[in-house]
């Protein structure tokens, strides 16, 4: 959760709760019992990875019911718990982008281990993670940003927290739980460190470079009113980044928009988006030759788009149950057939046949045929010693 | 489903599905009753011999083992139809032929079941699938042809899994086919139809299919004989494909030697399948005396391993059987066979998807109305298969589609490849190998229906040999920890039948005899029994 | 789906009137490759025992493996091979191992809803087949593959669009196919028809197919797409069914490549579609687009075997082929002579009758009368026209009678006018021409004889002569003709222009 742009010089630095001069390097190894609901989720399913990430100042929990989607379709999932976070403000006092960055990095590499492909979800300053991850790690299949902080402050701004900052202050008030939504609450800390927060302008300063380096198709999800970052930070993105995109205006959320009203556009849209990527990303979205594939297998996800344009071809129909059950299960048989990407097959013939046998004909002579009404017998339908059918083409599907 | 109904008075409570079967009967009530009041003869060895010499005529011969189907199957539904009409007639022809001084063949007056994927004429041919049932095809499956040649006596189409895709005979349409053994049980599958008739005493011998282990699995669930010959060793015209380049006909029987003189019958070279053999079927029942001294019989540790404690423990007590009958035996790591169920589940499932477009109502079986002819095809395949068929339809149509199939189709075919060579490599070094051929014995109906993947695995110890084109087959070989029977594989190299059954033979001969199957009580009675041929 | 919202969108403007058909359109350039399916002439069909033959009653040449029966499998018939690959040879192509491979798509003539057909591995690759006007059309490939059954429509219009319901008719499914494909080196209607026209003689030349159109023998679908003069890519292209003539092949490929021109400068977009040529309309029309059209799922066909065509099978097959329309043209044009040959270039008179005397393969008999003696251009204008007229006749006619009425013409004995009568007697009845003239009593004037009867039409009629006289060309065919009538055609037509001319001038010089 990052400051109220609207005018932040007018907020008084202050924070009586906390002592001044408590720096990291004394409070980083004191283990604190994380808050409930904060705790971090590492679900492991298969081939397909999803990692979220939650913002400055908030926790998992912001994130859980997303996350928990995900684990319901099958995704293995990891949502660390960022350094600093979900145990007491103090924590987070001492903690730099650095730290967040590296918990993130491990998070992912992690699951990377796990699985063959890895989307990257996350929230403000997860959604910064994200992108950083998603520019260092070519791989990555697709990236969702919801509210993401990517547009560094302004210097003037920066002058201001550094003048607290340098006058003592250590925390500026919280800005947590911008949530549209009048039940709903964040579990975030009652204030916003000064110093973590410089350091995080200074994150996303380095980011703002490397957003082209981005590779893989990102869904964007912004909040039409945004108390904590600037609405303008789609448009600053969309104009550094050179992959597809897709945005989604979120019209009834502020910035905490996973717990907010419309929460279930962000959780169908981002499991659609994931679908998407991780079902397709080897062999529809990339190259197959990509070098950077250690093999042209697909990760062994099939998503539901698919299994309804096999039914097509096929020329079945299915009913939504069967639809997701079928998805379920071809994505289970898929993900065991991944294991095959394991074997060198270079220079390897593929056997459509266990014989050697070549030239196999017989000569062209003419040899009784069936009886016509014997083969019409077993017609549903016929008519003139014809095969009878409804038209054809004439009803579009 | 005709036949069967005739059969099954007063049992009509057989559960359509399967699962809902008292489980709580204990395995000696669950088994069907034993095999007394059948004819004393169940080898067809034996019962053609009889019949030859006129020590007893086929039609009493299949009178016999219509009656029997009559008292039990009701229990069993080891058939989707009885054709009692059919074999009478079949027989009173063979008994006049031999009252002429005729010699039918080695199979005359034998009662044969068939698996309901070997088209018959005007005898309905189903799959055990809606969108078949009814339908009678014009003519005869080449198998088909050949066992009625050799004299053999029709009497029924046997049940199995639609379009032979699963392992336990649940997916048929017309409810799944139990254990005889314990009927709470399944009998293995695709074919458990015919391994359940012949362990149930409906017949000595059945033919069935193996694309990825159906005819050896149920034979081995129900305790009795299944082979799967070399590709291309047997033809597949008539046999309603499922996966073209896997599907071959075998016997099942209660004997090796039925077995045996069952396969000669069937084997040879068919010009109207391009993929058979040409060349002589060989000579298999004159080699099973031979015995296994200094034959090199190898242990698949990877398919050992992929079994249960106590059906391994039996795949070594075989080897020891055979390790003091001569041969010599020792362990043989082959890695690649990990592969074969990920290779197998891709590439059959594809050729499936292709070989059942046909099935779109214009020509025969199903049609479900609608207004276009695309329509009618949705809705007529839509009602005409079962869940598992359209599975596999969908898994296979995914596998060949654009942008799929150089990563799961040609790459599975690679893949085939290697587990071919790597097979070809252990037999420079070993006759044959030993295997379990199923990870367990016969496993709870119902247990495995929801769970795909699950009910793949049980294919894990015979999908090797389909996909190498190898021969194999599956002896029964003492029980597992539950009581029911275990089946222990001999898997041999192309063309290499005689020494399988050879080595089959001697597995058989030195198996515990642990009554757990039906037909052993029959057979144990039948031994130097011929006076006593019926009542 | 995004097919079918482009080409509704764009309908209105796709069936737009285009500029008139036929006619160049300048800066503009038409790129198209055809596809043409035809049928073998073999005694049974490409997988099974039942006959390969044209009318019979419905469904009465069936069998379970071209119904697609459960459980049927497909048997390569070995002549359908050798035919493919005397076509491979005809079109000088390479010829190749090759795999059959199922093409998986639903359709109710389709007996197993997929088509056994060659894909990545055909027998046939990288041909050519020369045009008469000096061109060459690239093969891309020449496979195997079987035919479709025949659906018929029943309802108000016939057509599929309008129709209750639909009958199939499998007799001709599972008729042994090639589908010859060219690269896309054509540039017009005209062209396109040539290279039919001239892949039909080939093919009938080696003995593959009857080349029968009007059966269905030959089929023809046209891929046209243009591109802007200069410009490398291609555009997108349309596919246009339904050509069953010649005629139709050269109007169709002209009206969709002034349609798509115009389509495109007014602004829209040519959408990848099927198009149907209507005859009576004289346009092309979408087919609607099938859903999943494109993705046809091509994997090895595992009920079928490779094959590998060994020389000694190949030379066996080939065996007996004579030399290809080309090279016998070029013969013919060889044996006119060195003058002549240099005016029978494309587009000539004399190139014209050598195409149509090879094409109706009467090349033999003008080259075997040459041999014996009788003068090259006679022989090829009487064999391109007389002979041409009356096919049937051919058998009666000797080489050696040719000859001698080619050589009596030549000589003067005959004009041309008795000649063409003696010779439509001898393919029709046979005979001797000597004896034929004989028995009509033709003999040529003598030129003293001709000179009286030619002043005497002169004279007898005034007022007709002093026009010619006068400069009116046209008014010479009148006095021939009067000529010819006097003489009951024994003048020779040459020498009465002659004559008449020779009057002319002389009484110009000497006004009388």
């Amino acid at each position: 959760m990052l400051f109220q742009r609207s005018c932040p010089s007018a907020r008084a630095f202050q924070c009586p709760d906390f002592r001044a001069g408590v720096l990291g390097a004394n409070i980083r190894w004191v283990v604190r019992p994380v808050l409930l609901g904060a705790e971090p989720l590492s679900h492991s399913s298969g081939d397909r990875g999803v990692l979220v990430l939650h913002g400055f100042t908030g926790s998992p929990q912001s994130m859980r019911p997303l996350a928990e989607r995900f684990v319901e379709a099958g995704f293995s999932v990891e949502m660390p718990l960022l350094p600093g976070h979900g145990t007491d403000i103090e924590d987070l006092l001492g903690m730099r982008w650095q730290d967040w960055s590296k918990a993130a990095d491990d998070a992912y590499l992690k699951l990377a281990e796990m699985c063959r492909v890895v989307a990257v979800v996350g929230l403000s300053m997860g959604g910064s993670l994200a992108c950083r991850l998603a520019a260092d790690h070519h791989e990555i299949a697709g990236v969702v940003l919801i509210n993401p902080f990517v547009e560094p402050p302004a210097e003037s701004f920066r002058e201001i927290l550094q003048g607290a900052l340098a006058g003592g202050a250590e925390v500026a008030p919280a800005v947590g739980s911008d949530i549209a939504m009048p039940a709903a609450a964040e579990l975030s800390y009652p204030g916003s460190p000064l110093a973590p927060a410089l350091s995080l302008f200074e994150g996303l300063d380095a980011l703002v470079g490397d957003l082209h380096e981005i590779t893989c198709p990102i869904l964007l999800m912004t909040s039409r009113e945004d108390h904590v970052v600037p609405t303008s930070t789609g448009e600053f993105l969309m104009e550094r980044v050179t992959v597809p995109l897709k945005r989604v205006w979120l019209e009834r959320s502020y910035h905490v928009a996973t717990l907010d009203y419309d929460r279930d556009i962000i959780e169908s849209e981002a499991l659609d988006f994931v679908l998407g990527v991780l079902g397709r990303s080897i062999s529809a979205e990339r190259p197959r030759d990509s070098s950077e594939m250690p093999a042209d297998m697909p990760a062994g996800g099939i998503t539901v788009d698919a299994v309804a344009h096999v039914a097509r071809l096929a020329r079945l129909q299915l009913t939504s149950e069967e639809l997701q059950h079928f998805t379920v299960q071809l994505g289970a048989v898929l993900q065991h057939a991944a294991e095959m990407a394991e074997l060198d097959i270079s220079g390897v013939d593929p056997m459509s046949h266990p014989l050697p046998v070549r030239n196999v004909m017989r000569p062209d002579d003419p040899r009784p045929g069936l009886d016509r009404d014997e083969v019409l017998s077993e017609a549903p339908l016929a008519e003139d010693g014809k095969f009878r059918v409804p038209r054809i083409l004439g009803v579009e599907l | 489903m005709t036949g069967s109904g005739d059969t099954s008075e007063g049992t009509s409570a057989r559960p359509a599905g399967g699962p809902e079967v008292d489980r709580a009967r204990t395995q000696a009530t669950s088994a069907i009753p034993p095999f007394y009041s059948a004819p004393r003869l169940s080898t067809a060895q034996e019962i053609s011999a009889a019949v030859i010499s006129g020590e007893i005529s086929a039609r009493q011969v299949a009178e016999a083992h219509l009656e029997r189907i009559a008292e039990v199957d009701g229990d069993v539904h080891a058939f989707n139809e009885v054709t009692a009409r059919e074999a009478l007639d079949a027989a009173d022809e063979l008994d006049r032929r031999v009252a002429l001084g005729e010699n039918p063949g080695p199979l005359t007056g034998v009662p044969i079941a068939l698996k309901d994927n070997l088209c018959t004429r005007k005898i309905a041919t189903t799959c055990s699938s809606r969108i078949l049932a009814g339908w009678r095809p014009p003519y005869d499956a080449t198998v088909v042809r050949r066992v009625r040649e050799a004299g053999a006596v029709i009497i029924g189409k046997t049940n199995m899994d639609e379009f032979a895709m699963g392992s336990s005979t649940e997916s048929s349409a017309f409810g799944a086919t139990l254990n005889p053994l314990d009927r709470s049980r399944v009998p293995g599958g695709s074919s458990g139809g015919s391994a359940a008739a012949v362990a149930a005493g409906f017949a000595p011998v059945a033919l069935g299919s193996d694309t990825g282990g159906s005819v050896r699995q149920p034979a081995a669930m129900c305790g009795v004989v299944g082979v799967k010959p070399t590709y291309g060793m047997v033809s597949r015209f008539g046999l309603i494909a499922f996966a073209s380049s896997f599907d071959q006909v075998g016997p099942i029987a209660r004997s090796v030697k039925d077995a045996a003189i069952l396969y000669e019958v069937i084997a040879g070279h068919d010009e109207a399948d391009s993929t058979s053999l040409d060349r002589i079927a060989p000579s298999v029942v004159s080699r099973l005396d031979d015995g296994s001294d200094k034959i090199r019989v190898g242990v698949v540790s990877e398919l050992v391993s992929a079994a249960s404690p106590d059906v391994a423990s039996r795949v070594h007590e075989a080897a020891e059987v055979l390790a003091s009958a001569g041969s010599m035996v020792d362990e043989i790591s082959i890695p690649m066979c990990v592969y074969s169920l990920s290779a197998y589940y891709l590439l059959a499932p594809a050729e499936a998807s292709s070989n059942l477009s046909r099935y779109d109502g214009v020509r025969y079986g199903l049609r479900v109305d609608a207004p276009s002819v695309e329509l009618m095809n949705i809705a007529t395949r839509s009602e005409g298969f079962g869940a598992e068929v359209k599975r596999r339809i969908m898994l296979g149509t995914y596998a060949l589609s654009a942008g799929y199939y150089e990563a799961y189709y040609a790459r599975a075919q690679r893949v085939r490849t290697l587990i071919l060579q790597a097979f070809e490599a252990a037999y420079e070094h070993f006759d044959v190998l030993l295997a379990p051929t199923s990870p367990t014995t016969a496993f709870a109906i119902g247990s495995k229906v929801d769970d795909p993947l699950a009910m793949y695995m049980s294919d894990a110890c015979t999908i090797p040999s389909n996909l190498a084109g190898h021969p194999a087959a599956s002896v029964p070989f003492g029980t597992g920890d539950d009581g029911l029977p275990v089946g222990v594989q001999v898997l041999a190299p192309a063309l290499a039948e005689p020494l399988m059954f050879q080595v089959a033979a001697v597995v058989e001969h030195g198996a515990p005899h642990s009554g757990a199957t039906v037909s052993s009580q029959g057979t144990e009675q039948a031994s130097g029994m011929k006076s006593q041929v019926l009542r | 789906m995004s097919v079918g919202q482009t080409s509704s969108k764009a309908s209105k403007s796709q069936d737009a009137s285009p500029r008139q058909p036929g006619v160049p359109v300048s800066g503009w350039e038409a790129v198209i490759g055809l596809e043409v399916h035809c049928e073998l002439l073999t005694e049974t069909k490409l997988f099974c025992g039942c006959r390969n033959r044209f009318g019979d009653e419905p469904n009465t040449s069936v069998c379970p493996v071209c119904l697609g029966l459960p459980g049927s499998l497909p048997v390569l018939n070995s002549r359908a091979v050798e035919l493919a690959m005397r076509i491979g040879t005809a079109l000088q192509c390479e010829i190749r191992p090759s795999v059959f491979h199922r093409k998986n798509y639903f359709y109710p003539d389709m007996p197993k809803d997929y088509q056994i057909s060659q894909y990545d591995e055909p027998i046939n690759v990288n041909g050519r087949l020369d045009l008469p006007d000096g061109t060459s059309v690239g093969i891309t490939r020449a496979h195997l593959e079987e035919d479709t059954g025949k659906t018929t429509h029943v309802g108000e219009s016939g057509r599929i669009s309008g129709a209750e319901y639909s009958l199939v008719d499998y007799n001709r499914a599972g008729v042994p196919l090639v589908e010859i494909v060219s690269e896309p080196d054509i540039r017009s209607g005209q062209q396109a028809r040539m290279y039919v026209s001239e892949l039909r003689a080939v093919l009938v030349a080696s003995g593959a197919t009857d080349g029968r159109m009007e059966e269905g023998s030959l089929r023809v679908d046209a891929n046209v797409s243009v591109r802007r003069s200069g410009v490398q890519d291609l555009g997108t292209r349309c596919e246009v069914k339904n050509l069953n003539s010649l005629r139709s092949l050269a109007k169709a490929v002209d009206f969709e490549i002034a349609r798509q021109v115009a389509l495109i400068e007014s602004g829209g977009v040519v959408a990848q579609e099927t198009r149907h040529w209507n005859e009576s309309a004289s346009k092309t029309m979408p087919l609607r687009s099938k859903e999943e059209a494109f993705d046809y799922r091509y994997f090895p066909e595992p009920d079928l075997v490779p094959i590998i065509p060994g020389d000694q099978w190949q030379a066996e097959a080939i065996a007996g082929m004579g030399p290809m329309p080309a090279r016998r043209r070029e013969r013919l044009v060889d044996a006119l002579g060195e003058e002549a040959a240099g005016a029978a270039g494309f587009g000539s008179g004399l190139h014209d009758q050598v195409v149509t005397v090879v094409e109706l393969g009467l090349d033999a008999l003008v080259l075997d009368a040459v041999q014996l003696g009788a003068d090259p251009r006679l022989t090829l204008s009487r064999a391109a026209n007389e002979v041409a007229a009356n096919l049937e006749g051919v058998a009666r006619l000797s080489v050696d009678s040719f000859e001698r009425l080619i050589s009596l013409e030549a000589k003067g004995k005959l004009s041309a006018t008795q000649a063409k009568a003696v010779l439509s007697e001898m393919l029709a009845k046979g005979g001797d021409p000597t004896d034929i003239a004989k028995a009509r009593g033709f003999e040529v004037l003598a030129s003293s004889e001709l000179a009286g009867v030619v002043a005497g039409v002169v004279n007898s009629r005034p007022k007709e002569w002093s026009r010619f006289v006068d400069g009116d060309e046209k008014i010479v065919q009148f006095f021939v003709g009067q000529v010819m009538k006097e003489t009951r055609g024994k003048a020779d037509g040459k020498a009465v222009l002659a004559e008449l001319n020779r009057l002319r001038d002389s009484s110009k010089a000497s006004p009388d």
